[in-house]
């Protein structure tokens, strides 16, 4: 099922949780809501669901407008962050409660919560109470029992925010499998960029209500539509060095020297820039001229196959991911130059991207 | 074996000592009505009976409608306690779930008449039954107290520490107002409306000024009251007045004893995952 946001506005009192929203998100997929804590993500998900009213704009399933339909109307399954199990009924009749409320016959039922709690794993429990289930087979059964009914669209709360770290990655990965099995369209809201690179076909990245970019992750990491997103994914975080451009190059706070990158050329002079550089983007280098970079390494922690570095350039500590085989050590400097990708200037007061 | 420590051994000693006050009036009570005249009045007095008899119930039986009283009583509770915590489901809800004009307004104005002692209202509830024509009527011991606030109160403050999450994910799933309440409320609430039933049984069971002034003939009086007039038309006979205490007495023992388990369950069960 598609879904179509449409200029979707939503205020609580004086706060605008979500600002002039628009998005079309693509039937079958696995989609990430992501953003810091306070973004809007789960007001979105809310209005997606029904349970919050939106304050203006329109919301399609396909081409019917949902906007002032109930939630039970919608087709939805939705997944709360505690799971929100009723505590007194078995799981098997947790699993059931959707299709006892449809009035579905109670043989029918049975055979279909069965079924479910079989491809969630936790059809060896259906008998037992949530209080006596981990919190990982909690999470299993609340996901049957949004599936029950068939849903049009599965809804996920920060569903993993409540595991160990072991089991987070566990049921990303089976959220994932049930997601592909099911093809049900699902959006998932998150606010860890790793969970959602590591499972989603396409990130919504937001930032105080408003839409940030919808791409792929890996899109999304290499083509960053502005600074926030671009320090909001990936992990170390990307390098941060404020400079200036001078004739075309760029002058970083500390140095004394111009830095040539290519893509800067066309930038105004005096324009204070930001320029945003991830960790796997250096490559050391003997070379001394314009193109590279020039530092003392500061300190080194080998991972194995990499090493980071850390790197003092000019008012900066640079944190570059380098090959273990360049023989660098602590206090020597070092020339780095710069891969064509994973480097990026924005605006350093608007965050826009320049290059 | 390993020494009990002197504080333990203290506050056991401490305990029993509670222990043995609290039952030796029951205790006291229930071998009285075994005893007989010389018996219950012998100095020093008898803690085990010397000698044990009925004649108690059968002369208490015969002298005043028990039966009769006891079964008013069992009406008036069980209605009275069957509406009232019908009506203390539907208002708690009501106030703990739905969104209506003036909910908290109407809700603090209900816990400020919480303040008005009964006894100040007794007049004014006495007066509303002679007009409504149930004076001296069963009814009357049931109708005001088919509701009450302090119940809804405490099953409204159950009802809200039930996650909202909960009432969501049953909404998506289109499940009623209604339906949500009788499937999900009330069945987590049990051990708060356990509760709320046996102080209100006890409650009811025990009440003696309001069967008084509703009430005038044998056919309509309850337990406690009758009680009051049989101690005081048959005159004070210690092993008969014992016997009387304990038919009024016993079967709200019986129920504590029936109930305690769901009670103590259910304080040690109340906590909701997540």
């Amino acid at each position: 099922m598609n879904i179509t946001l449409d200029h979707v506005t939503k205020k609580f009192a004086e706060t605008i949780a979500v600002n002039d929203f628009s998005a079309r998100l693509p039937s079958g997929q696995l989609l990430c809501l992501l953003g810091p804590s306070g973004c809007g993500k789960t007001t979105i998900l809310n209005m997606l669901s029904g349970i919050v009213p939106v304050t203006a704009g329109r919301i399609f399933f396909d081409d019917r407008d949902v906007t002032e339909l109930e939630p039970e109307k919608r087709g939805i399954g939705l997944v709360f962050q505690n799971y929100s199990l009723y505590p007194h009924m078995s799981v098997l009749e947790n699993i059931c409660f959707p299709l006892e409320i449809q009035g579905v016959k109670k043989s029918e039922r049975i055979r279909r919560a069965t079924e479910l709690a079989e491809m969630v794993y936790v059809d060896n429990l259906l008998k037992r109470r949530p209080a006596q289930l981990s919190g990982g087979q909690q999470q299993r059964v609340a996901i049957a029992r949004a599936l029950v009914k068939n849903p049009q669209l599965l809804l996920l709360d920060e569903p993993l925010s409540n595991l160990d770290a072991r089991l987070r990655i566990e049921m990303r990965e089976e959220i994932r499998r049930i997601q592909q099995e099911t093809r049900v369209t699902t959006i998932f809201v998150t606010h860890d960029q790793e969970e959602a690179m590591s499972i989603s076909d396409q990130i919504v990245l937001m930032k105080d209500g408003y839409l940030q970019q919808i791409a792929a992750p890996l899109e999304i990491y290499r083509n960053p539509i502005n600074e926030f997103t671009a320090d909001f994914l990936g992990n170390p975080v990307i390098n941060k060095l404020s400079g200036v451009v001078r004739n075309g190059k760029i002058r970083i706070d500390g140095t004394e020297r111009e830095l040539a990158l290519p893509t800067a050329e066309a930038l105004a002079d005096g324009r204070k820039i930001h320029l945003s550089i991830r960790a796997e983007s250096f490559e050391p280098s003997d070379e001394r001229d314009e193109t590279v970079l020039i530092g003392s390494v500061a300190a080194l922690s080998v991972t194995g196959k990499d090493t980071l570095a850390n790197i003092r350039v000019g008012d900066f500590d640079v944190r570059a991911l380098v090959d273990s085989d360049a023989e660098l050590s602590a206090g020597e400097t070092v020339g780095l130059t710069l891969k064509s990708r994973g480097v990026f200037v924005f605006d350093a007061e608007s965050g826009e991207r320049l290059a | 074996m390993k020494p009990f420590k002197l504080s333990t051994v203290l506050l056991y000693l401490f305990l029993i000592l509670g222990a043995l006050i609290m039952i030796f009036p029951f205790y006291w009570m229930i071998t009285g009505s075994f005893k007989t005249a010389d018996g219950i009045n012998a100095f020093p007095p008898n803690l085990i009976p010397t000698e044990i008899t009925l004649k108690n119930y059968r002369f208490a039986l015969e002298t005043a409608p028990f039966a009769r009283y006891f079964l008013n009583s069992v009406i008036a509770a069980v209605a009275s306690v069957s509406i009232c915590t019908l009506t203390t489901i539907l208002a708690a809800f009501a106030f703990s779930r739905l969104r209506f004009v003036g909910r908290v307004r109407i809700f603090g104005m209900l816990l400020a008449m919480m303040m008005v002692p009964f006894e100040m209202v007794v007049i004014t509830n006495y007066r509303t039954i002679v007009q409504m024509g149930i004076h001296n009527k069963l009814i009357a011991l049931i109708i005001p107290f088919s509701s009450s606030i302090f119940y809804t109160y405490i099953l409204k403050n159950f009802f809200d520490s039930i996650p909202e999450s909960l009432y969501q994910a049953a909404r998506v799933d289109g499940c009623s107002n209604w339906r949500y309440l009788w499937r999900v409320m009330v069945p987590i609430a049990k051990p708060s409306l356990y509760t709320i039933v046996l102080l209100n049984t006890i409650a009811s069971w025990n009440s003696f000024m309001w069967p008084m002034l509703a009430t005038n003939s044998k056919n309509v009086r309850t337990l406690p009251f009758g009680l009051y007039t049989f101690v005081t038309e048959g005159g004070a006979r210690n092993e008969i007045m014992m016997a009387a205490s304990t038919i009024v007495v016993l079967p709200m023992i019986i129920l504590f004893l029936v109930t305690r388990k769901n009670i103590v369950n259910g304080v040690a069960r109340g906590g909701l995952k997540g």
